[in-house]
């Protein structure tokens, strides 16, 4: 794994984060803004934005990598946005919310422990990989 | 402590949002097969080529309509309520990818992606209780 690839991983994660929280904007009613387009259709317009971004940067990332090596790193996440919820949404934790926030990441970082095999397209014999 | 309960309506759009969004990556992960691995990021042509892919417009399809559902459940639901229960396609995922693509579990995978599933029953607990007393 390359710095290209963990700042790619990275890239995805800011964007995921950030387009949630821009949708969750935009299906809450609120004042509108100060001038343009209407509240919703900009912070619609931006979230798309930026899952439209992670959605191409993930599909480059899935042609590397095996995809239940890659998939679950998705899951640090919850980290980063419960922490945005908190400061821009001000959305309340709960006891529960964190144990679980806490048991998804752990399971993340095990799962990151975990060996990077080549993608199964390679033509090795199963044979060999087992000796 | 108490999570607001969101009516039945965002809970099923919630769930169908993350079954969808599950498909989504299986129909991506089978279409990105075709793309060479070892290109380089420089050349995003591999990624542009893609789209030549029906598996990847399967996709991009599914993650559409994942995200109207979403949108739906996001009106009642809490951000960060949802998103954790969204964390279910970190378990779904992973396994489907071994029945279908048959990637390798191993133990240490298979204990992490136990311990996402056990943090998602945590906190969507509150919400399945009401839908079976219902």
């Amino acid at each position: 794994m390359n710095l290209a690839s963990v700042l790619a991983l990275l890239l995805t994660q800011v964007c995921a984060v950030g387009g949630q929280v821009l949708l969750k904007l935009a299906v809450t009613p609120g004042p509108p803004l100060a001038w343009g387009p209407p509240r919703w259709l900009v912070y619609k317009a931006a979230a798309i934005a930026l899952l439209t971004v992670r959605f191409f940067v993930w599909i480059g990332l899935m042609a590397r990598f095996d995809l239940s090596f890659i998939y679950p790193f998705e899951a640090l996440e919850p980290l980063l946005l419960v922490l945005a919820a908190a400061l821009f949404l001000r959305e309340r934790m709960t006891a529960r919310l964190w144990t679980g926030v806490l048991l998804i990441t752990t399971g993340v970082i095990f799962v990151s422990f975990t060996d990077h095999r080549p993608a199964t397209l390679d033509p090795v014999p199963a044979v060999v990989e087992n000796e | 402590m108490a999570i607001a309960l969101p009516p039945s309506g965002a809970r099923t759009a919630l769930a169908l949002s993350v079954l969808l969004a599950a498909a989504a990556q299986l129909f991506l992960k089978a279409g990105a097969e075709t793309l060479p691995s070892d290109s380089s990021w420089e050349s995003g042509l591999s990624v542009l080529t893609a789209l030549r892919s029906g598996w990847i417009w399967l996709g991009i399809f599914a993650t559409v309509a994942s995200l109207i559902a979403w949108l739906r459940a996001l009106r009642t639901v809490p951000l960060n309520v949802a998103f954790n229960i969204a964390a279910l396609s970190q378990v779904l995922v992973p396994v489907a990818s071994w029945f279908i693509f048959r990637e390798s579990i191993g133990l240490l995978r298979g204990v992490g992606i136990g311990l996402v599933f056990a943090g998602v029953v945590v906190i969507a607990k509150p919400l399945v209780r009401v839908e079976a007393r219902l």
